[in-house]
């Protein structure tokens, strides 16, 4: 029977690093992509009270859309790193099981 | 003496491979990939888009609260939908969060037209801007679900 848990852990880690490095990779523009929003929504929000486009009250509303904003921004970066993880212990437990499988010849 | 510890080896890994069967050994902390959901929410986004370009489009005098009422009526029986479909889903509590917000959003959104009565370009601007914010975490994490691997 051959079983190395040290190989095995080792493979388990590569694993997750992998899995953990490939879905950062397609959602970290996403997440960035809140900050120059904001960046945006608060430029466009000064220029118009500047310019008295709208008043002060309206524009205290406004800003405090972006608190609500960040809450609802932040509950999304929670989900994004449930699915990371997710997947990162799946592919270990993967990698565990396959070899389990090959020590026990099924 | 070798031969007595690899059975029990042998014993231990398989039976960890048996629990492992019964119970679908994965973890799960969202919920599955709903592409009819994605469409909705996209759907209800240009929605919202267009609800504000219309209104942009309209003359001052015309952007009357009752002139949009059923508008904002249409938009929020989405966001609602949205929401309910939400709350019935297991290991959903933060997009629900997210619609919550969205929903109590363009509450507010629609009391302050009414109290406004009419809107002036710069508010329809901020308005528009504003509730695409709010859009955008709710189908970043519907789109986030399309990354879970079976």
């Amino acid at each position: 029977m051959n079983f190395d848990i040290n190989e095995v852990i080792t493979n388990m880690a590569n694993a997750v690093k992998g899995s953990v490095i490939e879905d950062w990779n397609s959602v970290k523009g996403d997440v960035t992509s809140y900050l120059n929003d904001r960046k945006n929504r608060l430029d466009l929000l000064a220029e118009m009270r500047i310019s008295n486009e709208i008043s002060d009250n309206f524009l205290q509303k406004r800003l405090a859309d972006e608190k609500d904003m960040l809450i609802s921004e932040l509950h999304s970066i929670v989900l994004i790193s449930k699915v990371i993880a997710q997947n990162a212990a799946n592919a270990a437990i993967e990698v565990l099981t396959k070899a389990i499988n090959i020590a026990l010849k099924i | 003496m070798k031969i007595a510890n690899q059975t029990f080896l042998r014993k231990i890994l398989g039976t960890i491979v048996i629990i492992s069967s019964f119970t679908s050994c994965v973890v799960s902390m969202v919920p599955a990939y709903n592409e009819n959901l994605e469409n909705q929410v996209i759907n209800a986004q240009k929605m919202t888009s267009k609800f504000y370009s219309d209104m942009m489009n309209d003359s001052a005098n015309n952007r009357i609260f009752d002139k949009y009422q059923q508008g904002y009526s249409s938009i929020a029986v989405e966001i609602n939908s949205i929401k309910f479909q939400l709350d019935a889903t297991k290991k959903a509590e933060d997009l629900d969060s997210s619609v919550t917000i969205l929903k109590n959003k363009w509450q507010q959104y629609q009391n302050e037209h009414k109290s406004y009565n009419t809107l002036s370009d710069g508010m329809i601007k901020a308005y528009s801007q504003n509730i695409d914010g709010f859009w955008k975490p709710l189908l970043i994490e519907i789109k986030a679900l399309k990354m879970v691997k079976k």
